[in-house]
């Protein structure tokens, strides 16, 4: 029974460690991601798509400050649903990514092109 | 008003945030050289404003000599063609342009008479309208996965052209046909050499032009079989300097053309036949962004590039030239 139970623990926290659950690019509100912002600020925006060769680079470089992460989110962009966190699985990237639905957010921020990074300082 | 907008979308953008960074994300296709635009996912409304000049006209197959053998084209000394393209994004796989142009016709005013001078004139081309729906698109995790687009056109025959007579060469710059085109176009824009492909069909309806042919008989009908193109690209991007370059080939292929002739006086109907041609060309393009919205285009292309025996691919039965292009594209939105 004690063996079972060690097994089974010890096959859970590999599946942990050699699994790693890669981002998922959430769909929030624009209410909740004012929110979001003002709990993160000063942040960086990443926009991002999984069509853009020069975002890879972007995301690569991203990926390398480790240490700024907490200041970063990326916005999947100029999209479909899903094609964001397949990109971000393929860079090994487990991040904040938002879903930008009907590009709202690129709207907003006047993204015409990508990558496009874009800082919101403090408040 | 205008100005205000402007100053307003400013104060928004240094009271919300900065812009820290910006990128030129290149547009294209296998087909880029013979398309005006390609709009990317991010691309709603674009503009081209294109200045060619054509030089260097060729007779494949002339009056007294083979059909792959080449000859300097006496009618037609230059021709320069200001093109304006306008594509508008559909939904977010698809995307229409519309294609108009200006030409001015440079050459002989009497190709038999080499002291009567050169003449000009003044045309506007046939239009164009073209789509392109994405199959398939670039993805970042897959570096050889391609974008897939399939290609349609129409051409409307309007301008002045040779099969309803409306003169020489000079006079003339459409080929007379109203036409379908359909095709697929392949694009592999991750890897660090970029490369594409493209097959266009292009299917021309029949002419029922009844004028005068001379020699008492009129041209009742005229037909052309399928035209084949294929063009094959290669590519790099400097991202550093902003620039995309790429060349490559384009082949060419018409089938027969078809002339029937009504005698006036009996009735009768013959037919005269255009054996199929080939024109093979090459390019070499170079796409420079001035600013994530505008881009500058350079393009030189140089037609029947190769005069020897190519076997199916040998240059035959064609009036070739070389071009030069300077491009302007915006993208508004």
């Amino acid at each position: 029974m004690l063996k079972k139970i060690i097994y089974k623990i010890l096959f859970l926290s590999l599946s942990v460690y050699s699994f790693p659950v890669f981002a998922l690019c959430d769909i929030i509100s624009s209410v909740d991601f004012e929110k979001l912002i003002h709990k993160k600020s000063p942040v960086t925006l990443i926009f991002f798509s999984s069509w853009c060769s020069d975002c890879k680079d972007e995301l690569l470089e991203f990926k390398k400050k480790k240490q700024m992460k907490e200041n970063y989110i990326l916005v999947n962009t100029f999209d479909s649903p899903g094609k964001g966190e397949k990109t971000l699985k393929s860079l090994e990237i487990n991040d904040l990514c938002i879903y930008d639905k009907k590009n709202e957010l690129a709207k907003k921020f006047h993204v015409d092109s990508i990558p496009k990074n874009f800082l919101i300082p403090k408040n | 008003m205008a100005n205000l907008k402007k100053i307003s979308a400013f104060c928004i953008m240094l009271v919300s945030g900065i812009i820290i960074k910006n990128s030129y994300a290149c547009s294209s296709c296998g087909s880029s050289v013979t398309s005006p635009l390609v709009l990317n996912q991010n691309e709603n409304l674009k503009i081209y404003l294109g200045l060619s000049q054509n030089s260097n006209y060729m007779n494949y197959g002339g009056s007294e000599v083979s059909n792959t053998t080449r000859s300097v084209n006496k009618m037609l000394s230059s021709r320069k063609t200001l093109t304006l393209s306008v594509g508008y994004r559909v939904n977010e796989d698809s995307f229409v342009t519309l294609t108009g142009s200006f030409l001015q016709n440079e050459g002989s005013a009497d190709y038999s008479n080499s002291s009567a001078g050169t003449k000009v004139k003044y045309l506007y081309g046939d239009p164009i309208l073209a789509g392109r729906y994405n199959l398939v698109n670039m993805e970042i995790g897959s570096t050889y996965r391609p974008q897939v687009q399939l290609m349609g056109s129409y051409k409307p025959s309007i301008a002045k052209n040779m099969v309803d007579n409306d003169g020489g060469a000079v006079d003339t710059v459409g080929n007379g046909f109203h036409q379908l085109s359909g095709g697929i176009d392949f694009w592999w824009g991750m890897p660090f050499i970029q490369f594409g492909a493209s097959q266009l069909i292009t299917y021309s309806f029949d002419r029922t032009p009844h004028n005068d042919w001379g020699d008492g008989k009129t041209q009742e009908k005229r037909t052309r079989d399928l035209q084949y193109t294929t063009i094959v690209t290669v590519g790099h991007v400097l991202k550093d300097l902003k620039l995309a370059i790429q060349g490559g080939v384009i082949l060419d292929y018409i089938g027969n053309e078809n002339s029937y002739l009504k005698e006036i006086s009996t009735g009768n109907v013959t037919t005269v036949s255009r054996s199929p041609s080939q024109s093979n060309s090459v390019f070499a393009l170079a796409k420079f962004h001035l600013t994530p919205k505008d881009t500058l285009r350079f393009s030189y292309t140089i037609g029947g590039a190769y005069d020897g025996n190519l076997g199916p691919f040998t240059n035959s039965k064609q009036t070739t030239s070389d071009t030069a292009l300077v491009a302007y594209e915006r993208t508004f939105f």
